[in-house]
């Protein structure tokens, strides 16, 4: 037997759970080797000396008594009893703090977008809302008449608020990239636009720069996914916008009205309206379908022979 | 693993344990008042070694003995009456010792003492053999207070189990069915708690 082996017997033998063969090995290392004695003696002293802790005798009666005085009054519960008022005042600490982060968040969102974080950059005046006339919405769209169409109304919403806050959500992760390329890329609406940091040294700002108006109305094709995304954000946009006054005096909600002249209600077509509690995800059909978003100054026209 | 007489006689516990444990049972509380005289030294002793402390032993052990009224119907006699009583007490230490802290003493009320007339109970040294000579009793206190100290700042899953194998000289069985771990468990825990208090002894 070795020395290590030896003493990952001690505590064994200590038990009393050693014995024959191992026991004698044992024994003859710990009379040949002196430093294993010393450890193992060291070992039985200190397991002696715990079984000598203090212990306790002579309980008094008093004890008893006072026990038994409460278990004939039926008074078994626990002396202990929550702190209401400290209860209280830390769930509504914590809930002062869960209020300050949610604030926090979203003043942080409104910085990005209303408060210059992102700057747009677009031209002004009159110029700057074109007039849109559709020749024929049903032929543009070529939708079939028991397909439902798809529509997002931000009457109060410039296109270039809604592209910049795309582009600002698409930069904090909240946008998907698929989503800015259906909304923004393939209906034009970043078409010559461009970003780079504000050249004022202002940190983390982002300069877009639109190079002409965007159009007022624009027809995007989305899938499910694509309108599930979409309707998300459009309440994010409500959320940063909403209560905000705009230039204009009024906030930029949305809401599915085209008006009487709207072109495509013959009748057959349902539309839906993505922000509102009309829009089911389950109804969606599978596949591409039309989506025609409209933003401040759309000016919708007849289409020949649409309309009611 | 050993077989005692008590267990193949179908009981862990003597007949007149298992006696008084029935009528108890029955909400006897004569039969209670009996019970808390023969088992309150155990309790006091198990509440001691486990906190370290003689400051709250009465109210702890108060409230272990409402536990033990309240809910001695449970205890089917699937292990000894003491190894039960252990581990009700266990579970009570752990409890108090986690209201007293700072989270704990925070959001509770503490308790506070209606009879401050003095202890109820004596501490005593358990003098081994050789410390028996007054000439080496004050180096035999000195040491068993060293060991003490190095016990009481082993975290609570190696000081418990230590205490009941070297203190309280329980089996491994006992421990395990105490504790709700398994045996290797048990073991595994106890080498390591002696590894830690043999490192730290100064003998």
């Amino acid at each position: 037997m070795d020395c290590k082996e030896f003493r990952r017997l001690i505590w064994e033998e200590l038990d009393g759970a050693l014995e024959g063969a191992r026991l004698a090995q044992f024994s003859e290392h710990r009379q040949k080797c002196a430093a294993c004695e010393r450890e193992y003696l060291k070992q039985r002293r200190i397991k002696l000396y715990m079984q000598c802790f203090p212990t306790i005798s002579g309980v008094s009666d008093r004890f008893r008594r006072e026990l038994m005085t409460r278990v004939r009054n039926g008074d078994l519960r626990s002396h202990y009893r929550l702190n209401y008022p400290r209860i209280t005042a830390t769930l509504a600490l914590f809930a002062v703090i869960f209020v300050g982060l949610l604030f926090a968040v979203n003043s942080y969102r409104e910085y990005m977008v209303t408060e210059k974080g992102f700057i747009a950059r677009y031209p002004e005046g009159p110029e700057a809302v074109q007039s849109v006339y559709l020749p024929g919405l049903g032929r543009e769209l070529g939708v079939s008449e028991d397909q439902p169409v798809y529509a997002l109304a931000l009457p109060n919403l410039r296109a270039e608020d809604f592209v910049v806050k795309l582009l600002a959500n698409y930069e904090n992760g909240e946008v998907a990239e698929r989503l800015v390329n259906r909304l923004a890329v393939e209906t034009g609406l970043l078409d010559g636009v461009s970003m780079h940091p504000s050249a004022q040294g202002s940190s983390g700002r982002t300069v877009v720069t639109f190079p002409r108006a965007l159009p007022p109305l624009v027809i995007a094709y989305v899938g499910r996914r694509d309108l599930i995304d979409l309707r998300r954000f459009t309440l994010d946009v409500i959320n940063t916008y909403g209560p905000r006054v705009t230039s204009s005096g009024s906030a930029p909600v949305a809401s599915l009205d085209f008006g009487p002249a709207l072109p495509i209600n013959d009748g057959e077509l349902e539309i839906v309206d993505v922000g509102g509690g009309t829009f089911n995800e389950n109804l969606v059909p599978d596949g591409v379908v039309p989506l025609i978003i409209t933003f401040k100054g759309a000016q919708l026209t007849s289409a020949p022979g649409g309309g009611n | 693993m050993e077989v005692t007489a008590a267990q193949k006689a179908g009981s862990y516990n003597t007949p007149e344990v298992d006696e008084l444990i029935a009528r108890c049972q029955s909400g006897t509380l004569e039969a209670f008042d009996e019970l808390v005289a023969r088992y309150q030294r155990f309790v006091f002793t198990v509440v001691y070694q486990h906190l370290g402390s003689t400051d709250e032993i009465e109210d702890i052990a108060q409230e272990v003995f409402l536990r033990v009224f309240k809910f001695i119907g449970h205890y089917r006699g699937q292990a000894s009456f003491e190894t039960w009583l252990y581990k009700v007490a266990l579970n009570y230490i752990r409890t108090h010792q986690r209201r007293r802290s700072l989270l704990g003493r925070f959001f509770l009320e503490l308790p506070e003492r209606t009879d401050d007339s003095g202890r109820s109970f004596d501490l005593i040294a358990r003098l081994s053999d050789d410390a028996k000579d007054p000439a080496r009793s004050d180096e035999y206190r000195r040491v068993v207070e060293e060991i003490m100290n190095v016990v009481r700042q082993l975290p609570p899953m190696y000081r418990d189990v230590l205490i009941m194998r070297e203190v309280n000289e329980l089996s491994y069985d006992e421990i395990s069915a105490i504790l709700g771990v398994s045996m290797g468990t048990v073991k595994s825990r106890l080498n390591r708690a002696r590894e830690m208090v043999r490192r730290q002894v100064t003998l």
